[in-house]
């Protein structure tokens, strides 16, 4: 039988999509009808590879009999050829033989890091975007591994929050096209191509709204904003093909989404049609017991399996409860079935059961592990995400003819924090990974002097620091500090209440400050920071996350001029965690303030500014750009016609530059309120000194579309605005009529 | 026998009361069928119309604009008029010149206390002490009804969980089960039992809905939520009000699932008419219709006939209704039934207040004398304000002060009578409110000394003390320099054996749009207080606030703080009872208090999440926390110390195995340890373990206020039922799961006894 399957297997080429899926279909449910219940459940069994540092010897020993006994479906964080090959030949000597699927949080790079997710969202480059994720699938899957555990397509609004570093934003549509460009780049040609891995576009649902933008905390919203702001990026990735999603660890409306039928059962699966399977997070079956929601390990296994979780890491509550039950008829046989094929799909898809080893390739591994061109994506990406925030007096670029110049912070001797968090150290690292003291060494001029001096550390309170630092800056022409987080300061449980450089940074900077040097400062973290005083005294600012193994480098190509910065900010950035939640897209209220000093019976603070102090879609470039006059096609249009925009952008500097002009609408009246604007599209544009090009969009009804309050899908005629602009608070703006008539 | 007698007569009562209300309303609706019989469609649209009053000089209605609408009958009534002369020319205007006779109804922000001002309904909350709360309404009532006023816009029962939202300050807290207590106090006490008297008045709860929940605390800010969520933690409170009979209730600003409150069907019709069987109006927040016009659903002819479909029957200022409903009529876009609907429950209101026997009914000079402000209903304040300050810390036992030597009063708050009676107090004279520095005088008589500075302006941004103390509420604002202004303070603080600190907020950096980012004391007060430790003298901070305010440092720094946020009339006399010890404090915080802003939003009835910290520890990795803070507040929810202590027993539980509807006894003894008399607020909390939704991980569920003499113990029990068991599931149904719950007890939500029962259907 199973040879059959095999032979079956090889003469399957020149077939449709279809065609295919029925077959592998029919092979699923060959395999399927071999499997006792056990062996089911094993496929729906996720463990954790816990490896000793001296070989491929798991702690928990029993792991290995399981795998053995048909007990595991999936191991996650086994890396490398050899370690992957050791487990999935246990795997093969299980009575079905079905492999093993490696899972791994390839979150921004493997061998190769590139910068953070949020980022590289500022570079606005899907193609960029799409390519780092294809990098990392081809280095990954030269390690063995099948499946990532990315995109994080969680939108969130709260810079307290962690983990927006690992997304892309506030904004759904710009989250999106990258959840898509990230699905495409890691899945690539589609699974069966040795350099594709699945995706898991995660963290389903609604993570990035935890209450107080703490981590693991609960959600709450009326189902008309889950769909509305935090459902599409899922159902994106789930109409490009992404083979898998991962359950999020909070309860949505009290209800964890581990078990939460309704997004998992009536949504994805209903709905969307969601065709691959769902894994839990880490834990999270079980975690339904400390949510309150469950009484027991075994409820939280029944509950999550009826939902529509499919597969379970690390919770043992599947492997450990499913048979008893299913024997008690509590959940249905029918239910197991459902997710052990979805989860076979994809082994077959990957080609595992034609080759269970075909991504334990030594040669591969090796070819892969430091891969020129894998570096040089990285610092292109990396250079493109860096955002310039300000630059007065055209301060930047630097001149490399300096003489002396001054680096100070603790950041500017650091290789590790480039990194970011979600990645991966590796040994040679320290000599991989340069240092921003070593890029700018590298640009200067032979017999410049560097008067480094680190001033502080990143979070202690220590001032001693501060007049060695004065003493470098006072010895030379300019001063650059390099500040900000620590890479661990933002990633997964790593909630802030205060977003505030932290330490003693900001006081360093006034003091250096002082000294009436040209200053620059370079800020490097994965969130959005409240930096004000800075903002208001300090003329150059670039923010600079953490980009990656060629983070440095890029640093100082932008720096120095050698390239134009173009990234623009995915996030708002507050004047302070008061603001928060704090996003360009809110709605108007009944009380709009009409500007910074009307603010009595209007919607404001009697403390503060209403605005960010750096809006969403904000960024500089060396480059000055102009915008004309916004051209429409027309001002009253109906319902099947294409609405044509044309705007003329100057670039009216002496320097090459690229700038994203971005589109926004307003719905004006809508039978539920509507943003004050929404991003509709925008253009990635290269201009050569000087020139001027004609940027044209085009927008039809199905631009319009929002969800009402019967959470129907669909566009309201009537009035919009149509903007445009170089960010989403500076915009060309013009009113047109799209009426419901032919 | 006799059982069968008192049944008999149990019946008897119940059918005579029940028929009594049936004759009541059975007269109602003739009398209005006959009336509404006889009015023209302008004249119906005319008792939709709450326009703002203008400025109307006594003796000149006749000639103002307003009473040019009134005679033609365009206005069902009106606000914010003060002066029994006015309303009394006003109403005679509608009762003697406009064909139909119809009489005004009058209403004011009658927040807290109309003349005699009564501490801000977050400081009122404080007591938990019902029958207080109850009397300052009654109060309010009956002053403001001697003055023509019948109805008030109050209460407002928002729960609200972020400090940052400056109306706060007019409500009753974060939690829905104590709001809901508050909310049926405060309407008792306006309302009374009988409308038609002429010392009541009718509440107007709002606002109708979820207003608390702006996003960012930043007033008139989207709310966005579950329906679960509404039904279980915002919508309780206007629920309790409706059952106690609230006459009318207010539509909020904000929009709820998209849709404004004012044009909220869902809300104003569904929930509150079919669900919950409201009988009186709704009338719309100050243009609040109009406003939908920014929300961006429609332009004021749309939203004035959304707003009437959705449910609303009196439109506040903005004459959508006046001038627009017409021509919908016409369009189909609203019926005669919709109007004439809203005109039958606005004529309702006023039958049920008794003007249509008697317009003049609340103009009734003679009462002014002996109703408002009276020594009686100045006595009571005092006492509720000294009862609503909550001791939030106080290291060595400084307070109670004593009365002798030397005391240095200093600071921006320490003697202004206008910023005493806090935020929405429109109707009280400000120059009768006792300062601080009043108050201690009277209280050291001759046998100590005070000594007075100012120490610091409000704050340093003098743009922000302007819209910090509007509405004749200056803080005089001194030109010297913040070092000037100190060392004054700090020279006399030199030779004081104590120091009271008046800082904190202005009474305008609180109440309706009054939103703020930081919750710190302002700038230039910090310092003060700063300067001040360094003197070595022992320091009372007497804080001054309308929100929970971030208070970290000087919770580590200052010996003594006591939070008084606005007291009222007799403000100062009621702080000096507190610090001089005639009144031992026992207000307990209805709101948390964060560490920092970075926390908003924290409250104690959060959920637990699937990643809790294990016990005793701030932070674990990969737990739900923070890497700069613990996940616990300043002052939790519940919290007030005494100068006396009390000790607590262990929780005694009449079983720990129920079924069905057992009731369940929870004892504990409280115990006076020390030598002073004083009154503690035990409080019960039930965790349901498991639920089909996830439950928070405590809910209040009871409390229970009483004194205690020196030495004494006192066992309290609380009888639980299954009905205190109940919360709205997935499917919107009221009920409660078999399982396990915890039962606790204590001062405060986080020092608690707790003892786990199993109760099964």
């Amino acid at each position: 039988m199973k040879k059959l399957l095999l032979s079956l297997a090889t003469c399957s080429l020149l077939v449709s999509v279809l065609a295919q899926t029925n077959r592998i279909d029919r092979k699923v449910d060959s395999v399927l009808r071999l499997m006792t219940l056990e062996e089911k459940i094993g496929q729906l069994n996720q463990y954790n590879g816990d490896w000793e540092a001296t070989g491929p010897i798991t702690k928990a020993g029993d792991k290995q009999e399981q795998i053995i006994a048909g007990k595991v479906g999936s191991m996650l964080n086994v890396t490398g050829v050899e370690h992957t090959r050791v487990l999935q030949e246990l795997a093969m000597r299980s009575r079905l033989r079905i492999p093993l699927l490696f899972g791994q949080d390839v979150i921004h790079g493997y061998r190769t890091i590139f910068p953070i997710p949020l980022a590289e969202a500022a570079s606005w480059d899907l193609e960029a975007i799409e390519r780092s994720a294809r990098i990392a699938a081809i280095e990954a899957s030269a390690q063995g591994i099948h499946w990532t555990f990315a995109p994080m397509v969680d939108v969130a609004r709260d810079p307290r929050w962690g983990r927006v570093m690992e997304g892309a934003g506030e904004d759904t549509y710009l989250g999106t096209l990258i959840a898509v460009a990230q699905v495409k780049g890691f899945q690539g040609k589609g699974l069966g191509d040795t350099s594709s891995i699945m995706a898991c576009a995660k963290h389903f649902a609604a993570y990035g709204a935890a209450v107080g933008g703490r981590d693991y905390n609960s959600v709450d919203m009326s189902l008309r904003q889950l769909h509305e702001t935090y459902l599409p990026p899922f159902k994106a990735t789930v109409d490009a093909g992404v083979a898998t999603l991962m359950n999020s660890f909070n309860d949505i409306n009290g209800i964890p989404a581990s078990a939460n039928k309704y997004i998992l059962r009536d949504v994805l699966k209903g709905q969307w049609n969601f065709k691959g399977f769902v894994v839990s997070d880490w834990g999270s079956i079980g975690e339904m017991i400390k949510h309150g929601y469950v009484a027991n390990n075994k409820e939280a296994a029944e509950r999550s399996i009826i939902a529509g979780t499919d597969m379970d890491m690390e919770s043992r509550s599947y492997i450990g409860h499913l048979a008893n039950l299913v024997k008690q008829g509590r959940v249905k046989v029918a239910a197991i079935d459902d997710a052990v094929k979805r989860i076979l799909r994809k082994k077959f898809e990957l080609g595992l059961f034609d080759d269970p080893y075909r991504y334990s390739n030594k040669a591969r591994e090796e070819r892969e592990w430091n891969n020129e061109e894998h570096l040089n994506a990285s610092l292109d990406i990396a250079r493109k995400s860096i955002v310039l925030l300000k630059n007065e007096h055209g301060l930047l670029p630097l001149k490399k003819e300096l003489g002396a110049i001054a680096l100070i912070g603790p950041l500017v001797k650091s290789y590790k924090d480039h990194l970011g968090f979600w990645s991966y150290d590796w040994k040679d690292d320290s000599l991989r990974v340069p240092t921003l003291y070593d890029a700018v060494r590298s640009k200067l001029k032979a017999g410049a002097v560097i008067n480094y001096a680190q001033g502080c550390s990143i979070t202690g309170m220590s001032r001693e620091g501060f007049a060695e630092a004065m003493e470098a800056a006072r010895k030379s022409e300019m001063v650059v500090m390099y500040v900000g987080e620590r890479r661990d300061q933002s990633g997964e449980a790593k909630s802030r209440s205060d977003i505030q450089l932290p330490g003693v940074q900001e006081e360093l900077i006034k003091q250096i400050a002082e000294l009436g040097k040209p200053m620059v400062v370079l800020i490097g973290a994965g969130r959005p920071l409240v930096f004000n005083w800075t903002s208001q005294h300090i003329p150059a600012i670039v923010y600079t996350w953490w980009l990656g193994t060629k983070g440095a480098n890029a640093i100082a190509d932008v720096i120095f001029g050698d390239f134009n910065p173009c990234g623009k900010l995915p996030m708002s950035f507050p004047r302070n965690a008061g603001q928060v939640p704090i996003y360009y897209n809110h709605y108007n209220t009944g009380r709009p303030a009409s500007s910074d000093s009307d603010r009595n019976y209007v919607s404001a603070y009697i403390d503060l500014n209403n605005d960010p102090q750096y809006p969403f879609g904000y960024g500089l470039s060396y480059s000055k750009f102009e915008y004309g006059e916004l051209k429409l096609s027309s001002r009253n249009l109906k319902a099947n016609e294409t609405l044509s925009i044309e705007i003329p952008v100057t670039n009216k500097s002496d320097r090459n530059g690229t700038e994203v002009i971005q589109l926004y609408i307003r719905d004006l009246v809508g039978s539920v309120v509507r943003p004050v604007k929404e991003l509709k599209a925008f253009k990635r544009i290269s201009f050569n000194a000087g020139e001027t090009k004609t940027i044209s969009f085009r927008l039809r009804t199905d631009d319009l579309k929002f969800y009402n309050n019967e959470l129907k899908y669909d566009w309201e005629p009537g009035e919009f605005q149509v903007m445009v602009g170089g960010n989403s608070a500076e915009v060309r703006k013009e009113n047109i009529i799209w009426g419901r008539g032919k | 026998m006799k059982r069968i007698c008192f049944i008999v007569l149990c019946f008897a009562l119940l059918f005579s009361s029940v028929s009594k209300a049936q004759t009541t309303d059975t007269k109602m609706k003739t009398f209005i069928d006959a009336l509404m019989k006889k009015m023209t469609l302008e004249e119906k649209l005319g008792q939709l119309n709450l326009p703002g009053a203008g400025d109307i000089v006594t003796g000149q209605a006749q000639n103002s604009d307003i009473g040019k609408k009134i005679r033609d009958g365009q206005v069902g009534g009106l606000f914010n008029i003060k002066g029994i002369d006015k309303i009394r020319d006003v109403q005679k205007l509608a009762v003697e010149q406009t064909r139909l006779k119809i009489p005004l109804i009058f209403g004011m922000d009658v927040i807290h206390g109309y003349q005699t001002a009564f501490p801000i309904p977050l400081a009122l909350s404080c007591t938990w002490n019902m029958e207080a709360i109850e009397t300052s309404a009654r109060i309010a009532a009956t002053e403001a009804s001697a003055e023509g006023i019948c109805w008030t816009f109050s209460p407002m029962v928002d729960i609200s969980r972020d400090p940052r939202w400056g109306r706060v300050a007019e409500g009753a807290g974060e939690d829905a089960y104590l709001g809901s207590q508050i909310a049926k106090a405060m309407v008792k006490g306006y309302q009374g039992n009988d409308l038609s008297k002429n010392n009541t008045i009718m509440a107007c709860v709002k606002h109708y809905a979820m207003y608390g929940a702006a996003e960012a605390g930043r007033d008139y800010n989207t709310t966005d939520m579950s329906r679960l969520r509404m039904y279980n933690e915002y919508l309780p409170p206007y629920k309790a009000a409706v059952d106690a009979g609230a006459g009318s209730i207010m539509a909020s600003f904000n929009e709820v699932d998209g849709i404004p409150a004012t044009g909220n069907k869902f809300l104003l019709t569904d929930v509150l008419r079919r669900q919950w069987g409201f009988k009186g109006f709704v009338v719309t927040d100050y243009t609040g219709i109009n406003e939908m016009e920014a929300h961006g659903i429609g332009n004021l002819a749309q939203v004035s006939a959304l707003a009437l479909k959705a449910g609303v029957q009196m439109d506040m200022v903005g004459e959508g209704f006046l001038t627009t409903l017409k021509q919908s009529l016409k369009e189909g876009k609203v019926t005669q039934k919709d109007i004439d609907n809203a005109c039958r429950l606005i004529l309702e209101a006023k039958y049920k207040l008794g003007l249509f026997e008697d317009p003049f009914r609340y103009c009734n000079a003679s009462r002014i004398q002996n109703d408002v402000y009276t020594p009686d209903n100045v006595a009571k304040e005092r006492a509720i304000a000294a009862e609503s300050f909550v001791l939030l810390k106080n290291q060595s036992d400084l307070l109670p002060l004593k009365k002798t030597g030397t005391i240095a009063l200093i600071g921006p708050l320490g003697d202004s009578k206008s910023n005493m009676p806090g935020t929405w107090s429109v109707s009280t004279d400000l120059q009768k409110a006792v300062t601080l520095r009043a108050g201690l005088e009277k209280a050291i008589g001759m046998s100590g000394k005070l000594v007075f500075a100012k120490g610091s302006n409000l704050v340093s941004d003098s743009l922000y003390e302007v819209r910090a103390t509007m509405f004749g509420r200056s803080l005089n604002r001194d030109g010297r320099s913040e070092e000037e202004l100190r060392n004054e303070a700090l020279a006399i603080a030199k030779n004081a054996d104590v120091i009271v600190a008046a800082l904190g907020e202005a009474s305008e950096m609180s109440g309706e749009s009054s939103s703020r980012t930081d919750l710190d004391i302002p700038d230039v007060q910090k310092r003060l207080l700063a300067e001040l430790l360094k003197t070595g003298k022992p320091v009372v901070l007497v804080l001054f606030a309308g929100r929970p305010m971030t208070l970290k440092w000087e919770q580590e720094h200052v010996p003594a703080i006591l939070n008084v946020w606005f007291g009222g009339s007799e403000s100062g006399n009621a702080i000096a009872d507190v610090l001089f010890g005639d009144v031992n404090p026992s207000g307990k915080l209805t709101t948390t208090f964060p560490q920092n802003v970075g926390q908003v939003p924290i409250y104690y009835a959060h959920k637990n999440t699937g990643r809790p910290l294990p016990e005793g520890k701030w932070f674990e990795k990969f737990r739900s926390n923070y890497l700069d803070v613990s996940n616990d507040p300043l002052y939790p929810f519940g919290y007030g110390l005494s100068y006396t202590k009390f000790e607590y027993s262990e929780l005694e539980l009449s079983t720990k195995q129920l079924k069905g509807n057992q009731t369940l006894t929870a004892s504990i003894t409280v115990t006076n340890k020390e030598s002073r008399k004083g009154k503690e607020v035990v409080q019960l909390y039930i965790r349901d373990l498991v639920g089909s939704v996830t439950r928070p991980v405590k809910e209040l569920k009871g409390f229970q206020k009483f004194e205690l003499a020196p030495g004494e113990s006192r066992k309290v029990s609380f009888t639980i039922t299954p009905e205190d068991l109940k919360f709205y599931d997935m499917n919107g149904k009221l009920d409660w799961e078999s399982g396990d719950f915890q039962i606790m007890a204590g001062p405060d939500s986080k020092n608690v006894k707790t003892v786990t029962v199993n109760w099964n259907k």
